[in-house]
């Protein structure tokens, strides 16, 4: 449940040799600014979409994005960091709770069982 | 404002309390006793503006801290059972940004003459307009001292 588990390094090899092209990392600012389609992704690019797709595969297959197929849309957005942010959001959310749970038994042994 | 990114999580925390369930329900029930045990760490607290304890209802807790309110909790119930049951919502935000949304759902069950609560929380993160801003900003950094690093190896 934590984000603090060392980095694979068989990860950190694959994410840095799919950043070391242009066009992957252009694919990543775009999706930036939000998930987009491989569609309206690969309109943006001078290339055949089997090709496009290659490029989308490797990016996935490091992590860096994750693709979800809805019909026949298959729509891609950008993994990394803010996901992180968030998850540690929700952790710290739940860790919350905990304290609470416990604060209220505190509260309830104090007052004694009256009922 | 668009929520482009989401996190979910569903968790189930047990507490076994020396108390009937009737008692632990009231301290659900009565938002001054919520107020009490319910803020999110010690060195905040909840201000109740509003606190509507029926189906349908609205809670409105501000989080304050030094003085400060820090983060506003919109509270819905959804299903109330008296001494066996809530189930509600709740929307977390900090100024005009959403952080999160939470399905809570408590449950009460007598044992012996105490109460086994059982609380399963179900927990949406989402990203503000302003948050997904930063990300640009940081992946345009990371991008450039790459792009460096690249060009010195």
């Amino acid at each position: 449940m934590t984000n603090h588990s060392p980095i694979d390094p068989h990860l950190l090899d694959r994410g840095f040799s799919a950043l070391a092209d242009a066009t992957r990392r252009d694919i990543i600012a775009r999706l930036s600014a939000g998930e987009a389609s491989v569609t309206d992704l690969a309109a943006g690019y001078d290339m055949a979409l089997p090709s496009f797709l290659q490029h989308v595969r490797v990016l996935e297959a490091a992590g860096l994005i994750t693709t979800v197929k809805t019909g026949r849309v298959r729509t891609c957005r950008l993994e990394t960091l803010r996901l992180a942010d968030l998850d540690r959001w929700i952790t710290r959310y739940h860790a919350a709770w905990q304290s609470r749970l416990d604060r209220l038994g505190d509260l309830l042994n104090q007052k004694g069982d009256t009922q | 404002m668009t929520h482009q990114t989401m996190a979910h999580r569903t968790e189930t925390l047990e507490r076994v309390y020396a108390a009937s369930p009737m008692r632990v329900f009231r301290a659900w029930e009565d938002p001054e006793i919520r107020r009490v045990w319910g803020a999110p760490s010690t060195d905040v607290e909840i201000r109740n503006d509003a606190a509507d304890f029926r189906v349908g209802g609205e809670d409105v807790q501000i989080c304050m801290a030094g003085g400060e309110a820090v983060a506003k909790v919109v509270g819905r119930y959804l299903d109330i059972v008296p001494d066996a049951r809530i189930v509600y919502c709740e929307a977390i935000s900090e100024g005009d940004t959403l952080l999160g949304v939470s399905l809570i759902s408590a449950e009460f069950i007598g044992v012996g003459s105490g109460t086994r609560l059982v609380l399963t929380l179900q927990t949406v993160a989402v990203d503000g307009s302003d948050l997904l801003e930063g990300v640009k900003v940081g992946w345009t950094n990371a991008l450039d001292n790459l792009a460096g690093m690249l060009v010195d190896a």
